[in-house]
């Protein structure tokens, strides 16, 4: 295994109350693809959160690159600088994302904050713009933007600064099948490169293109971390996590099913 | 709001007078010329500095049916709100040509006239400022003058806080339609608009802290920064000259 490039060592964290994550210990190894499953409010979009130091925890400790990631480090010019620029993240809803007047302006605007050259930024926002297709959009303020050119947008305008930890929180939701696969097809592309990927995700058709490990949240605690193909063959995992359900059903080709069981619905079936 | 938003960043990069100044020199000139409005005691110092906004916006390829809709009405109905009641309560003779029976006094009617162009005027070279700079480039140019971070981060994210807002509200509102059948008695509606709204203020301060979060994360640190820098021309120092000058001469005149 590569050296690890993010590590959590018993990491808890609190939202008030309620224990979003619960002891959690992982390492991440430089370059690989990681997956993280669970059902709604199992914890990814925390755990995340964590890893970009959005937020810090409520007890144990969090390294990028060997060295504790708090809030006090960050507050260090350099030390922030060089976290920003090689640790990416694109939140789930692109809304809040988007903030920019324009798609061009919205691009631009994490190098234009670690104060890279106007010329350089200019040349490389216009790259980034055909790389994801967006040259129509590019003058069109975001709001007016469809969904998958939303995300499309979030994700180069996260990319340009080519980090090497990209974390991705449910980067097909809400999409048509067309964007998802666009979106898919990036991520599969990534694959054989240097960079680190973290998606967080609940499409479990998607985690054996992209990832080739598998953590699985439950209830804010880490169950299970093997690769993608384990965790699919595991059924009694999957429903205990609530990422597939028991149900009684028949297909128009004769099968009844009573049991847990991972199978994508065609049209026409109920 | 976005569309009038979108509208004022269009405008802003139209060519015309005040788009090619420097957003300093123009924070620093209708600055002094405001502050010479709010000074002013003569109508024809204020008719003058009315004129001079008006000049401007016609400079600056603005269109006066606008400046009308946004700024002129809208002034013109809080002020006559606000100021109305002193046409009848300040004491004094009723003006010329006007019955007493009327209940409206000269000094009530001067008062109520200074209030309204006074307000008409501050608005206009307001609005100016507003409809000829890029939103970024306002902010980069308070820091620049030295305005506290935290000032111009507190006002950059209430501009994106109103978008959130509002279109919370708009989606709020969408769904509530849809799942009312016939007329709420007034109690019910008073009691759901209050719940809406209480929903409507925790929905949108937690999306406006994630847009934080995602500015954070994207390397944001409180400072503005700009493809193009700012940067005083001649033509910048010239513009702030001639407004301390217009100013200085509006608010000696105006006493």
């Amino acid at each position: 295994m590569n050296r690890p490039i993010l590590e959590l060592r018993e990491v808890t964290y609190r939202y008030e109350e309620i224990v979003a994550i619960d002891a959690c210990s992982l390492a991440i190894a430089a370059g690989s693809r990681v997956a993280v499953v669970g059902a709604n409010g199992s914890g990814k979009s925390t755990l995340l959160m964590l890893l970009d130091a959005l937020q810090h925890p409520s007890s144990g400790a969090l390294y990028f690159d060997g060295r504790e990631l708090t809030a006090g480090a960050l507050l260090d010019e350099r030390a922030n600088y060089d976290f920003r620029r090689r640790v990416g993240f694109v939140f789930q809803n692109p809304e809040v994302q988007l903030f920019n007047p324009t798609v061009r302006d919205e691009i631009a605007f994490a190098p234009l904050q670690l104060g890279w050259p106007p010329e350089r930024i200019r040349d490389e926002v216009e790259q980034m713009v055909d790389r994801m297709q967006l040259r129509q959009v590019v003058d069109r303020p975001t709001f007016r933007l469809s969904m998958g050119e939303k995300k499309r947008v979030a994700i180069a305008s996260v990319l340009i600064l080519d980090p090497e930890v990209i974390l991705l929180d449910e980067p097909t939701a809400g999409l048509d099948p067309r964007s998802q696969s666009r979106v898919i097809d990036l991520l599969v592309a990534w694959r054989g490169s240097a960079r680190t990927v973290v998606v967080a995700t609940h499409d479990l058709g998607v985690i054996e293109e992209i990832a080739d490990r598998c953590l699985v949240f439950h209830e804010g605690r880490l169950v299970a971390d093997r690769t993608p193909a384990e965790i699919l063959a595991d059924l009694d995992l999957l429903t205990r996590a609530g990422l597939v359900h028991s149900h009684r059903h028949s297909h128009r080709s004769g099968l009844h099913h009573a049991h847990p069981h991972l199978h994508r619905h065609e049209h026409g079936e109920s | 709001m976005a569309e009038r938003s979108l509208h004022a960043e269009e405008t802003a990069r139209r060519g015309g007078l005040l788009q090619g100044l420097d957003a300093r020199a123009k924070w620093i000139g209708v600055g002094v010329l405001v502050l010479a409005a709010g000074l002013a005691r003569s109508f024809a110092v204020l008719g003058a500095l009315f004129g001079l906004a008006l000049l401007g916006a016609v400079l600056s390829r603005l269109r006066l049916r606008e400046l009308a809709v946004r700024a002129w009405l809208p002034a013109l109905l809080f002020t006559a709100l606000v100021g109305g009641p002193a046409l009848f309560l300040t004491p004094g003779p009723p003006p010329a040509g006007l019955p007493e029976a009327v209940g409206v006094s000269a000094a009530g009617a001067r008062a109520v006239g200074f209030l309204l162009l006074r307000v008409e005027t501050i608005t206009s070279f307001t609005l100016l400022l507003v409809l000829t700079t890029p939103w970024a480039r306002l902010l980069a140019a308070l820091r620049s003058l030295d305005v506290p971070g935290t000032v111009v981060v507190i006002l950059g994210m209430t501009y994106r806080f109103l978008f959130l807002l509002l279109a919370s509200a708009h989606d709020l509102f969408l769904a509530r339609r849809s799942r009312t059948v016939g007329r709420l008695a007034p109690r019910e509606a008073r009691q759901l608009l209050a719940r809406t709204t209480g929903v409507l203020l925790s929905r949108t301060v937690n999306t406006s802290q994630q847009v934080y979060l995602a500015m954070v994360s994207r390397g944001f640190t409180g400072e503005v920064r700009l493809l193009d820098p700012l940067a005083m021309q001649g033509r910048d120092w010239v513009a702030v000259a001639a407004s301390l000058a217009l100013a200085g001469v509006a608010i000696w005149a105006g006493r």
